[in-house]
């Protein structure tokens, strides 16, 4: 008895992992593509004219930190500020090798620092003026104390703490 | 019934689908060419300077260098290599052309990197002195830098 080669229909099946290789080659180009944008909306009220006489601005503060040599081992730090109360802060600090890091220097500029800073939060900008004989090393230990509450740090003539007769 | 026109299920032998293994390739290809990132910022200090210590861990950018040394100034992206006694003592001509010669590096920077073109990278040996330092970056300002990025090792905390 011979059977008759019956006629089987193949159903198709579809080969998955081409499907999935471009799925993913599509999935990382969206995510190297992908950029997020935020839009806003500004609305800017029309321009008024005032003939009022515009009340008087408040003097800047500008403060000013002088690091002067106070005698052979100790340097004085002096913070300085104008404004409607003008104001000092001054400190000592002891300083073995003027070529080494200071943690005691950085640490002395910081508390003066955050102290002016409870005062005057919003002020962001110090001018910084050491002795011409201070080192690289301290002018770095000082910015570092200074950088958290002072971002924008501007340097001056060290012919300033001469002047400033900080000793 | 012929036995032998039975067709048994035949177990396929294993077969290795060599297209999907190249599509993966190609994939992983593609995935490190564009995450792998080439960091060319790269300080070189002077083995004679010795760099300032620093807590602070900003991240490091490129931008043109200038080296501070105890006597003079160099900075070859100017062609500039002077004595530190001269700085404060420069002619008019000498600041013009000082300052031709950073427009004109400034001009050659492409597009994307124009913001390093107004920042300076500032080594100095930590034993160098404010009054040189200080000196320096007004030398910088008046040539038309804006920005002084001061260079210094991070502390590394135990």
């Amino acid at each position: 008895m011979q059977f008759e080669d019956m006629h089987r229909r193949h159903t198709p099946e579809p080969d998955l992992v081409p499907i999935l290789d471009s799925l993913v080659c599509v999935i990382f180009f969206l995510l190297f593509s992908t950029s997020f944008i935020e839009l806003t909306q500004m609305t800017i009220p029309p321009s008024v004219v005032s003939s009022a006489a515009t009340a008087s601005a408040e003097p800047p503060l500008t403060p000013r930190l002088f690091v002067a040599k106070s005698s052979q081992n100790s340097l004085k730090l002096s913070l300085v500020w104008k404004g409607t109360q003008p104001g000092t802060s001054d400190r000592q600090v002891k300083r073995k090798d003027k070529n080494k890091p200071s943690t005691e220097l950085e640490n002395a500029v910081r508390e003066m620092a955050e102290e002016f800073s409870t005062k005057y939060a919003t002020e962001k900008t110090i001018q910084l003026a050491l002795d011409k004989e201070a080192s690289y090393q301290e002018l770095v230990n000082v910015m570092d104390g200074l950088k958290k509450i002072f971002p924008d740090l501007v340097l001056i003539s060290y012919d300033e703490v001469a002047n400033k007769d900080v000793l | 019934m012929d036995l032998n026109e039975i067709s048994y299920n035949r177990r396929k032998p294993l077969a290795l689908q060599l297209a999907p293994m190249i599509d993966i390739f190609t994939l992983i290809i593609v995935f490190l060419l564009k995450s792998t990132v080439v960091a060319d910022v790269a300080i070189v200090f002077p083995s004679q300077l010795e760099a300032a210590v620093s807590t602070q861990k900003d991240s490091l950018e490129s931008f043109p260098e200038i080296i501070l040394y105890n006597d003079h100034l160099e900075a070859s992206f100017l062609d500039l290599k002077k004595p530190l006694s001269e700085i404060n003592n420069i002619s008019s001509a000498e600041l013009t052309e000082y300052k031709r010669k950073a427009e004109v590096f400034r001009s050659k920077s492409d597009n994307f990197s124009k913001s390093t073109v107004i920042n300076i990278n500032l080594l100095a040996g930590r034993d160098n002195n404010y009054k040189n330092v200080f000196d320096t970056v007004k030398f910088l300002r008046q040539i038309g830098f804006q920005s002084i990025q001061f260079i210094a090792e991070n502390e590394m905390k135990q």
